[in-house]
């Protein structure tokens, strides 16, 4: 069963086009890079997988069914902006988080906070945006989802802590699950995906294999990204 | 999962006004102490009237306060990524806003009474309030089934025009929402045509229609459940097929 | 975690080609329990699938053999080990030899340059 299959997607904000026709179809175990410049339509694919927009047309499905509060048990989403109430602590946080999601793993999430040091009693508020930005991947990280939807994980993050990040993200790995990273910075994650998938104004203009997109290409994701999308 | 949303937003509120009823206990407190000792001259009595009335009306602004800025905030802001991650139906999201703005709501009249209630037993002799205590017992004597289903009738229409007020405000929310700019004047702008309509409805069609208006129960409690149930409904629509984040 | 591999050649490749190495030079031994394909893809920091089909891959030439439950194991003796330190070094040779070539030297003029090299004293 395909984590994710749209067909037909499309998504229009009045006259303007977002998304056009979109076919795509994403298979569990494997760890999928969406690059394309800012304004393609990324971060409006994963919305709609997350069901915080819905589709002008087409349809879209997670694990078999459109998107609804079921699929919202499945899919564990990291948007690129502090989404957290900050008035709340980690040690606040880990309980919500098991309150409303079954699949939460509150020793995976302990161990992570664990590792970097973080003070599980320190309100959000107080936290440096770089912490903030590792506890939000922690918390969505920790859970055992079919589909994670990563909107630039590693964005406002320095380098060690990508390592981090990127190690985290193999180490969770599932083979029943769908990593779906959405990031401009290709160079630092290209090792990581298994496939990846170029959105160009909307539409998609390559879904490939990374390493037979190297072996047909002879360059590395991010060249072959910079001459498709040279301006 | 209802349970959980109305838990966590009771706690966010209670961060706030807990601290705010606890002032306003101790104010009351001190304030009444002041009248029972008969210091109630002179700058310090006065600072101390003007910061307790301040400190009421304040709790009363604070709970609305809370109220919008919880349904706002919370679903309409980033925190809104969250909140509509969770494996819950937006029906239940609202509602859970709901429920905690009635249950505010009432604490907020609860504190204010209990603040009231203290002045008076702390400030009276005790001569005093064995008297005010038996004009009580005879005012309740005075009183029969009818004026008491009277009373309970008023009070649940006022709850009921409570909460049809707070879904006013969210529907307000929710279309400015679909504006990128000058969101509070679009916000303000809805509810006060809407208060203006519905006032206008409700002359126009029950006044002309309906003679014994002022007597029938079922229409009062109608002409604000209705209305309520419109504005969720379109809080509804808006938040589950309009939503956009930004 | 260090940039082990260059992107533009993929990487599964030269995973094969690192693990050759490893064999050739006894950090892997014959019959040697090999690391799982987790701790590898966490190790050099590249995707476990990639790990897998390099594994996958050397199984194909033999290079590797999995037990069901045991885990995978390396399948080599001496005159195999022989026969990769050639390969590698044969494609090693192959690389030289096509980067000198782009410069514009035959491969004539190649072998005379490798036979006059000298390594850089100090």
């Amino acid at each position: 069963m395909e984590t994710m299959l749209c067909e037909g997607l499309s998504k229009k904000y009045g006259r303007k086009t977002a998304l056009n026709r979109i076919n795509l179809k994403l298979e569990e175990g494997r760890i999928i890079g969406l690059v394309g410049p800012n304004g393609s339509g990324k971060t409006t694919l994963i919305k709609l997988a997350s069901r915080l927009l819905v589709p002008t047309e087409g349809t879209i499905k997670i694990c078999g069914e459109e998107p609804s509060e079921n699929t919202k048990a499945l899919v564990s989403y990291l948007p690129d902006r502090s989404f957290l109430p900050d008035w709340m602590n980690c040690e606040e946080l880990m309980e919500m988080y098991g309150d409303f999601f079954t699949d939460f793993d509150r020793e995976r999430a302990l161990g992570m906070l664990d590792n970097l040091h973080i003070d599980l009693g320190m309100p959000i508020k107080k936290m440096s945006k770089g912490t903030v930005d590792k506890v939000q991947l922690i918390l969505t990280m920790s859970r055992h989802a079919r589909l994670y939807l990563l909107d630039e994980p590693i964005a406002g993050v320095d380098p060690a802590s990508r390592d981090y990040i990127l190690n985290t993200i193999i180490s969770n790995y599932d083979e029943q699950a769908t990593v779906l990273i959405s990031t401009h910075l290709i160079s630092d994650v290209e090792s990581v995906l298994d496939e990846v998938i170029f959105l160009k104004e909307g539409e998609i203009y390559l879904h490939r294999n990374s390493d037979e997109l190297r072996e047909e290409t002879g360059k590395s994701i991010d060249e072959y990204f910079r001459e498709v999308f040279r301006c | 999962m209802l349970g959980k949303l109305v838990k966590y937003d009771f706690k966010a509120v209670a961060k706030i006004m807990v601290p705010i009823y606890l002032v306003l206990i101790v104010l009351s407190a001190v304030f009444a102490l002041l009248l029972r000792m008969r210091l109630d001259n002179g700058i310090i009595f006065t600072l101390l009237s003007t910061a307790l009335s301040t400190t009421m009306i304040g709790s009363g602004i604070g709970t609305l306060f809370c109220i919008a800025s919880r349904f706002n905030k919370g679903l309409l802001k980033n925190e809104g990524y969250l909140s509509f991650a969770l494996p819950v139906r937006t029906s239940t999201h609202i509602l859970a806003k709901l429920i905690n703005a009635v249950i505010w709501s009432v604490t907020e009249g609860a504190a204010l009474f209990v603040s009231i209630f203290l002045i008076v037993v702390i400030a009276s002799s005790s001569a005093e309030l064995v008297q005010m205590f038996r004009e009580l017992m005879d005012f309740f004597g005075l009183i029969d089934k009818d004026i008491i289903l009277g009373i309970l009738n008023a009070l649940s229409i006022m709850v009921t025009e409570l909460i049809a007020s707070i879904c006013l405000i969210y529907a307000g929310y929710a279309v400015a929402h679909l504006f990128d700019r000058h969101k509070t004047l679009i916000m303000a702008g809805f509810i006060l045509t809407v208060i203006v309509l519905r006032s206008t409805i409700v002359s126009e069609v029950l006044y002309n229609n309906y003679l014994d208006f002022l007597d029938n129960q079922f229409l009062w409690y109608l002409q604000s459940l209705i209305p309520a149930a419109l504005y969720l409904v379109l809080t509804w629509y808006i938040l589950d097929r309009r939503l956009n984040l930004e | 975690m260090p940039r082990l591999f260059s992107e533009n050649v993929p990487i599964y490749l030269q995973l094969i080609e690192l693990f050759k190495i490893s064999v050739i030079t006894g950090v892997y031994r014959q019959n040697d329990r090999l690391p799982p394909v987790r701790e590898l893809a966490e190790q050099y920091g590249v995707n476990p699938n990639t790990v897998q089909r390099a594994y996958s891959e050397l199984e194909r030439e033999g290079l590797v053999q999995s037990e069901r439950t045991s885990g995978r194991f390396l399948s080599i003796d001496a005159s195999g080990i022989e026969e990769l330190r050639k390969q590698i070094s044969n494609q090693y040779i192959g690389e030289l030899f096509e980067r000198m070539r782009r410069i514009g030297l035959s491969p004539d003029q190649i072998r005379q340059m490798v036979n006059d090299w000298k390594e850089e004293e100090g």
